[in-house]
């Protein structure tokens, strides 16, 4: 009987398949996620599960940031821009193809966010929170102004989809493939990421800087690498969102959007890549849960009051869900997997 | 052996990746309204958020509009459901409540906001269901050919500043100047570029602009750039309490400066805010008839209202907000009608036999509410024209009916 975990060598604790069970249930979630999904799924859950993909990679990049290397950015949504317009742009602009656009927007969303990332040497906490919010302020003001880049006030770039063979990103599977296939290539990275030398600096550097610099890990380089892996992240579910709707507009990057990423990874459970999507899942669904719910439970309200009451109710839940699980969702499930686990001396 | 199976699972899962690609996306129940059923219209609603008054407006005379056609029998005896899903004015839940339009079997939806007509339209043209929204939206949207699915259907913000332009030259002479005062987001500085562009079409000189961030709470500044500019005229685009705020300091620093605003700006809204007083000979465009001329849709709602035992909406007081979706509304009855007449009054209503529909609308003045709307396969713009009103006596006069503006120089040709 299973009393516990105990890892009694490093490669262990590391260990990519910390149970032989894991490598099944990955094998698993792929298996759904690639297979059962789109055979099963409606196009409206297809659109549906689209959109908390997009929001799952933009989550799992600012964890990146925010939960391995304790850094804080509000700018999360002016990275994303950087990097859906650099990609729209050179794909309609100067004709690249899809596959040199994407790595690229990625780059520049990355390099962007260094500029703003040499701020975090200095400040810490919500004076870093701030610095990072004029990433958002500068890049809204770049999209309404500089119109010779975004060719109008509405700063409209279409995106032409993909076309391979049978893979189309003008049907919702397509569009659900490309974004899950590139949710799971981020997951991958990440999860590797943090297995890395890399991985551990940047943990160092969360946790206690000085002496992480005492122990030769330099606090500038790792934090510079968060911001940059992180941003690079960002700039990539900016194109997901591009090749979604088929077209970015100035309106869509929004500081609202850089709050519901935070949102998301403190509802999901900071520094974790199961956390990040889960919160994704939770703010992306829990609007069109309570939506379903009052007509379900024999509620009819006319529109005005109906859309009032959810959006208090919507606020109450995250409210609630803080308060109760301040580890997230993920905290939440593994208190649960945990209990199952060692029942019955569960305790 | 561990390799082999992983290598089998992998393959496996490739395989059935190729074959979900290749599947069929039509699973989902069909975007059509079926021989004799309810026609479903998807509203994507903005109740709250930046846009929170146009949203209300608009949905609530959208909705009111509706139960009265369903209480009088509804179009050719079909009913017409309004699905209305709330969207924040933000992009991803506009296509998650596309989504489940389409899923409802809508055939049209009504869209409030710019940046969500823009995001919904590649959408629309995929799904092949019409989306409409007029007095938003951005110029290239007018050329049917290049979005098939979109139709703004009345005066884009580019048309009401041209409007109100000509208005004024023809009112004062094309020997003034004209400052522009832009909300920041898109909408209002395509508003000052109309200005700037009628200016010059029209003789007339263009003072500047100047720009209100979007959440400002303050908008002392921007009072004072407006006074800066020594303008004869300053027209604005800003919207609610941003536009109290200006209108307020306008009337402090400048008195006498003749003031103008778009058609999100001419609610009861301005006149309480700001003042009677100061409000009085400030003006405005409206794409609709304002509901305080009770136009006969307004009257139509009144007796509605009375012969069902209910009170009048209390939004209709504000007036341009209630009254631009009254327009909204009575496009999509038109359009619900023109397409009965294509298919039959038990006919299968779908969003292609919509599109059609609507492009066929031909000097439909709504009840009273809409200038004459035209739409044809290449052009949807349905109307460039506005009604301009000023504030007399403390209420909302109208001094021009239909204005229409030079055209505006980087709009599609669609003629």
């Amino acid at each position: 009987m299973e009393t516990g975990r105990f890892h009694e060598k490093y490669a262990e604790e590391i260990a990519v398949y910390g149970t032989p069970y894991r490598r099944i249930w990955i094998l698993a979630v792929l298996a759904v996620t690639f297979v059962v999904v789109p055979l099963v799924a409606s196009p409206y859950w297809l659109v549906v599960l689209t959109l908390v993909g997009i929001a799952a990679v933009g989550a799992t990049g600012l964890n990146v940031l925010v939960g391995y290397a304790g850094q804080i950015s509000l700018g999360h949504a002016a990275f994303a821009a950087v990097g859906a317009y650099t990609s729209g742009l050179l794909v309609s602009r100067a004709d690249a193809p899809f596959w040199v656009a994407i790595p690229t927007a990625m780059v520049a969303a990355g390099v962007f966010s260094l500029i703003f990332g040499l701020a975090s040497l200095r400040v810490k906490g919500l004076y870093l929170a701030i610095a990072t919010l004029a990433a958002q302020y500068i890049v809204q003001w770049i999209l309404s102004s500089w119109t010779w880049i975004t060719g109008g006030f509405q700063g409209i770039v279409i995106f032409e989809p993909i076309e391979i063979g049978p893979f189309d990103t003008t049907t919702p599977t397509g569009k659900y493939l490309l974004v899950f296939i590139t949710l799971a290539v981020v997951v991958m990275f990440v999860e590797n990421l943090m297995r890395s030398r890399s991985g551990r600096a940047m943990i160092a550097v969360r946790d206690q800087d000085i002496a992480a610099a005492g122990s030769a890990v330099s606090p500038l380089r790792y934090k510079l690498l968060a911001f940059f892996i992180s941003s690079a992240i960002a700039g990539l579910s900016g194109v997901l969102y591009g090749y979604n709707a088929g077209l970015v507009s100035t309106e869509v990057f929004t500081l609202a959007l850089s709050v519901q990423y935070l949102a998301m990874i403190l509802v999901g459970g900071l520094g974790s890549i199961p956390g990040s999507i889960l919160g994704a899942a939770f703010i992306t669904m829990l609007p069109i849960w309570l939506r379903d719910l009052l007509p379900a439970v024999g509620i009819e309200l006319s529109a005005s009051v109906e859309v009032h009451l959810l959006t208090m109710l919507f606020g109450v839940a995250i409210l609630l869900f803080l308060v109760l699980e301040p580890r997230g969702l993920y905290g939440l499930f593994r208190n649960i997997k945990d209990y199952f686990r060692m029942w019955p001396f569960s305790y | 052996m561990k390799r082999k199976i992983a290598k089998s699972v992998s393959l496996a899962l490739g395989l059935a990746l190729l074959a979900t690609a290749c599947g069929d996306d039509g699973g989902g129940e069909s975007s059509e309204g079926s021989s004799g059923e309810d026609i479903v219209i998807g509203v994507a609603g903005a109740r709250v958020g930046p846009i929170a008054n146009v949203g209300e407006g608009v949905g609530e005379a959208v909705n009111d509009w509706f139960e009265m056609v369903n209480a009088n029998g509804g179009i050719n005896g079909r009913k017409v459901k309004i699905e209305e899903i709330e969207t924040k004015y933000e992009v991803p839940p506009a296509l998650e409540a596309f989504a489940r339009f389409q899923q409802s079997g809508a055939v049209m939806v009504a869209v409030e906001g710019t940046a969500l007509s823009d995001a919904l339209t590649p959408v629309s043209e995929q799904s092949k269901i019409p989306i409409i929204f007029p007095g938003q939206g951005n110029l290239d949207t007018l050329d049917g050919e290049a979005f098939p699915y979109a139709f703004p259907a009345g005066p884009l913000y580019a048309h009401q500043a041209t409007a109100t332009v000509q208005q004024q030259v023809d009112e004062l002479g094309s020997d003034i100047s004209i400052g522009c005062v832009a909300w920041e987001p898109p909408p209002g500085r395509e508003y000052c570029e109309g200005v700037k562009n009628a200016t010059e079409s029209l003789g007339a000189e263009f003072a500047g602009e100047v720009v209100i961030p979007a959440a400002a709470a303050d908008v002392d500044a921007q009072v004072r750039g407006a006074v800066a500019l020594d303008a004869d005229v300053v027209l604005h685009a800003a919207i609610f309490g941003q536009a109290v705020l200006l209108l307020k300091g306008l009337c402090d620093q400048a008195p006498d400066l003749p003031v103008g605003a778009w058609h999100w700006a001419i609610t009861q809204n301005e006149i309480n805010g700001a003042g009677a007083e100061c409000m009085e000979g400030k003006f405005g465009a409206s794409m609709s008839t304002l509901p305080s001329d009770e136009p006969e849709a307004v009257q139509m709602l009144r007796d509605y209202w009375e012969e069902s035992g209910s009170d009048p909406n209390p939004v209709l007081e504000e007036n341009s907000l209630y009254g631009n979706g009254l327009y909204i509304a009575t496009v999509i009855e038109e359009g619900i009608r023109q397409a009965l007449e294509i298919v039959g009054d038990d006919g299968e209503v779908t969003g292609e036999v919509m599109k059609q529909a609507l492009e066929s609308i031909d000097g439909y003045e709504g009840y009273g509410v809409a200038c004459p709307i035209t739409m044809s396969e290449k052009d949807h713009s349905g109307n460039r024209a506005v009604n301009i009103y000023e504030i007399r006596d403390g209420s909302w006069d109208r001094i021009g009916d239909c204005v229409t503006g030079p055209p505006v120089s980087n709009e599609p040709d669609v003629s």
